[in-house]
């Protein structure tokens, strides 16, 4: 079982309020598979989306915040550089003070990776319950007319609570990295460096080139797929359910397709939010939580990939 | 794939009717030859052709002939 909660902006934009960039919204519909997405106003950030999340998580599973005894935060749109996030977090969430905690930048991958690091840090018993918080909002990063971008991305965030329970029928995993790809996904000037990434795009907003990075998963997907079934020793039928991350319908779509994976087994929650970056999976999987479909001793495969070029696969038992 | 069923492709992804396509006609000035039809290609290229296409060779496509010929059909 994986407690997750999660939190979106109140702010809609449905695809009609998106026809200024010359596609009808039936024509977002059908080339993304996105009907909406939440996003965030001026004066709302990734750390007000986390710290909601986390409400929600506790709230809802009725957790004392005070047994946390870890953070884990995943962004890519910090509030500010520095502090580190997760001390504001951490604060707002008015957890103890003698807890460590850190926050690491991924993109579609940084669920994946938080799993490992909370397997980790709950195996060398630096941890016994652990939150891992994932927040972004790319929204922010895009341009007004890039309608690429505009009519994909979402913010959201969610916070997921793993304790010893869920670590000990975490599987093997399999991560990978591959910087050539990342002038692909990409914001100039988002750093302190005045180097350009790119040329290409709307100048210092979200750049993203949709066929490299296409290509990049049509290359990485199936053969990390492959690989962390070999490692976990599990033969590709006997996977119950496969969580992609929810890059967008089409890509899903033809990944599913490639790998002959059969509908049923590939829940998608994708349509009503967007691509939430680091949260598409642990949202995907509070909906399946919430319709009640997986099973305790379902087998999941959790795969993230994208942005850096970065992935991150597993098997986890529910 | 047969070059028939390649160009009934093109035309789904250029959102026209069956018998629209013009093969000789510049794919710029199709509404819908824009970022997402390169995925489409893409997708078309891997699962039927199972050939990789990558940005700068679509990039040189001016019409679907172009397209054709590089599928070798």
């Amino acid at each position: 079982m994986f407690k997750v909660g999660t939190y979106l902006p109140e702010k809609v934009l449905l695809n009609a309020n998106l026809e200024y960039l010359g596609w009808s919204a039936k024509k977002i519909f059908v080339k993304t598979g996105i009907s909406q997405r939440h996003v965030t106003i001026d004066d709302e950030t990734a750390l007000d989306l986390a710290y909601h999340a986390c409400e929600d998580l506790f709230s809802k599973y009725e957790i004392d915040k005070k047994e946390v005894d870890y953070i884990l935060y995943c962004t890519q749109s910090p509030d500010y550089n520095l502090p580190n996030n997760v001390s504001i977090l951490h604060k707002r969430l008015n957890l103890s003070n003698n807890i460590p905690s850190l926050e690491f930048n991924q993109g579609c991958s940084g669920y994946v990776y938080g799993l490992s690091l909370a397997k980790a840090f709950i195996s060398a018993s630096l941890a016994t319950k652990v939150l891992l918080v994932t927040a972004d909002t790319y929204t922010k990063y895009i341009d007004y007319e890039d309608r690429a971008n505009k009519t994909i991305f979402g913010d959201g965030a969610t916070a997921t609570l793993l304790t010893k329970n869920e670590i000990d029928k975490f599987g093997e995993f399999i991560f990978g990295t591959d910087g050539n790809g990342s002038c692909n996904l990409c914001v100039n000037n988002s750093g302190l460096s005045k180097t350009k990434l790119t040329e290409d795009g709307f100048e210092d907003r979200l750049f993203m080139n949709g066929s490299e990075i296409f290509n990049f998963t049509l290359e990485t997907v199936p053969a990390s797929v492959e690989k962390v079934l070999e490692k976990n020793n599990i033969k590709f039928e006997e996977i119950d359910y496969f969580l992609f991350h929810q890059a967008n319908n089409f890509m899903l779509e033809h990944l599913r397709e490639k790998l002959n994976i059969p509908k049923e087994k590939f829940p998608k929650f994708i349509e009503t939010t967007g691509n939430t970056v680091s949260s598409t999976i642990p949202f995907l999987i509070n909906d399946l939580n919430e319709k009640q479909i997986l099973k305790k001793g379902d087998k999941l495969l959790l795969i993230g990939f994208g942005v850096g070029y970065s992935w991150g696969t597993t098997i986890i038992e529910y | 794939m047969t070059r028939e069923e390649l160009i009934e492709q093109l035309e789904d992804m250029l959102m026209l009717d069956e018998g629209e396509l013009d093969l000789n006609q510049e794919l710029e000035s199709y509404e819908d030859w824009d970022s997402m039809s390169y995925l489409t290609l893409i997708a078309l290229f891997d699962s039927k052709l199972n050939k990789k296409l990558n940005i700068d060779t679509i990039k040189e496509f001016k019409t679907a002939n172009d397209i054709v010929n590089h599928a070798g059909l």
